[in-house]
């Protein structure tokens, strides 16, 4: 019996220092140990290359609620910035909900955010279902009155898309910036998820079909969108990775039902992301309201002259 | 003269396929009136929408153009001053202003086709997973506050004729209402066009 107990003791003692990780599952479990509303005090867990220009962002979905849990995931992002100074944030929608008065974008905006802004952090955002209009003309959203927009940061392109109203003039605007873009990343992000496996509002089927043969056609990496109140990555469809990250204010609990899609998933707490792009790859970590690292990836593209493909190495 | 074989033959065939070339040239001049009729309710359509446009640039040019503003109360101020002056310029504006019956009606079918046909399912789909709303609009009022807006399917907007930018078609219900975004006001909405 004793020999039996020697005998585990060493096998553990082996495989730690071997450094094979513990099956992952593709729900991960909340991080436990932290009192709610609280962040942990132990310094942020980064596995990020932190290159000389390399982009640096953050990302973050129906957030705008002005509650206590957007608050501690903003102080969440504003201790990462400190070992991970990101430049700017995109915003998935939902970035303010109910009312808007200037007393609502200062609660469910500006407070919240306000050390992040003060530091220069400019934020980019797409509209939700949740969303006033005007969002589109609020200077603090970098939208500049439009629904839909384009703006480049190092080596990657990035389009916000107006998920809501995805008219035939939209869909011929991207054809056409997709296809004058020689961009290493291109990124797309808009609210509602063409693949999510949260229970609540799932996939919007007829704007994948819409958008799924535009993003292969020309070559589009990756796809953040929000709508579904939880944190999930999706594996790899057709070369193109897509994440679902809706829990910045929001959250449905225990929402996510997992498919052979998911690669990773979280929705017992808050997230937000953050992603770094340094040349052919792209790290991102999911971090929840307390700290904790939930998801960590590091994605490389391949650029081939039809269309651009990704491999996914799993750090989980 | 007793007829031919031949020809009581040829005579036989043209009797049998008179009448079916009569009925497909009818069907035919039947579909042809169809679709101008169809075009001309478009047409209806569309020159209302201008119409309606120029009451929206009128008051429009009577406000100092709007730019982007960190001031939320810049923004709502010139929402509520568009409104208040598209308004003045149609009070009297009811439901079925630009939605006639006939629009209406040729509006019902555009959607039913696009609902029944082979992408009902996506729209239907799209709509569910969208967030249904429920409210009542009305005519020269905002968007119901703290309404969040339903995906309009982009299967239904590719069927739909096409708006200005400053107008959008939104789901609301199952009513199909078009709305200014600029001013935030319902210019007229179709009840009961999604089943």
């Amino acid at each position: 019996m004793r020999l039996h107990v020697l005998l585990l003791l060493f096998a553990a003692l082996f495989l730690s220092r071997c450094g094979i990780p513990a099956a992952s599952p593709s729900v991960l479990p909340s991080a436990a140990g932290t009192a709610a509303g609280q962040s942990t005090s132990n310094p942020p867990e980064l596995s990020f290359p932190l290159k000389k220009n390399s982009v640096q962002f953050a990302v973050i979905g129906d957030n705008g609620t002005g509650g206590t849990d957007e608050y501690t995931v903003a102080r969440e992002m504003e201790r990462y910035h400190a070992v991970f100074p990101f430049d700017f944030v995109i915003m998935l929608g939902d970035n303010i909900y109910g009312g808007h008065s200037p007393a609502d974008l200062e609660r469910k905006f500006e407070q919240p955010y306000k050390p992040l802004l003060d530091q220069g952090v400019k934020f980019y955002a797409s509209l939700g279902n949740h969303d006033w209009r005007d969002e589109r003309l609020y200077k603090p959203f970098n939208m500049d009155g439009r629904s839909y927009y384009t703006f480049t940061k190092g080596n990657a392109r990035f389009f916000a898309l107006d998920s809501n109203y995805m008219n035939p003039e939209q869909l011929d605007w991207l054809q056409k910036q997709l296809q004058a873009s020689s961009a290493k990343w291109k990124i797309c992000f808009f609210h509602h998820p063409l693949y999510s496996d949260a229970k609540y509002h799932g996939p919007d089927l007829d704007l994948r079909a819409q958008l799924l043969p535009i993003f292969e056609k020309y070559g589009v990496n990756v796809v953040f969108s929000g709508h579904d109140h939880v944190y999930e990555r999706i594996k790899p469809q057709n070369g193109i990775y897509y994440f679902v990250e809706g829990s910045a204010g929001q959250l449905r609990y225990h929402n996510l039902r997992p498919s052979p899609e998911t690669a990773a998933g979280f929705d017992t707490d808050r997230t937000f992301m953050i992603v770094e792009i340094a040349g052919p790859d792209l790290y991102i970590q999911a971090i929840s309201r307390t700290g904790k690292v939930v998801d960590h990836a590091m994605l490389t593209s391949k650029t081939n002259i039809s269309a651009v493909k990704l491999d996914v190495s799993h750090t989980q | 003269m007793p007829m031919e074989p031949r020809d009581r033959v040829a005579m036989t065939r043209a009797f049998i396929l008179l009448p079916v070339f009569l009925a497909v040239a009818s069907f035919a001049q039947l579909q042809h009136q169809r679709v101008n009729q169809q075009s001309a309710i478009i047409a209806d359509f569309q020159k209302r929408i201008e119409s309606y446009m120029k009451v929206h640039k009128a008051a429009a040019g009577q406000l100092p153009a709007l730019k982007s503003t960190a001031s939320s109360e810049k923004l709502s101020n010139y929402q509520h001053s568009l409104a208040a002056k598209i308004v003045a310029a149609r009070p009297h504006a009811t439901q079925g202003a630009i939605f006639t019956p006939a629009i209406g009606r040729e509006f019902r079918r555009l959607i039913a086709a696009a609902m029944h046909g082979p992408r009902s399912s996506r729209i239907r789909s799209s709509l569910k997973r969208g967030a249904p709303v429920k409210s009542n609009v009305q005519v020269n009022h905002p968007y119901p506050s703290m309404t969040p807006v339903e995906t309009t399917p982009p299967s239904l907007l590719q069927t739909l004729p096409k708006l200005p930018n400053e107008l959008e078609y939104r789901v609301v219900d199952h009513d199909l209402v078009l709305h200014d975004v600029k001013a935030d006001l319902v210019v007229d909405f179709l009840p009961r066009a999604i089943e």
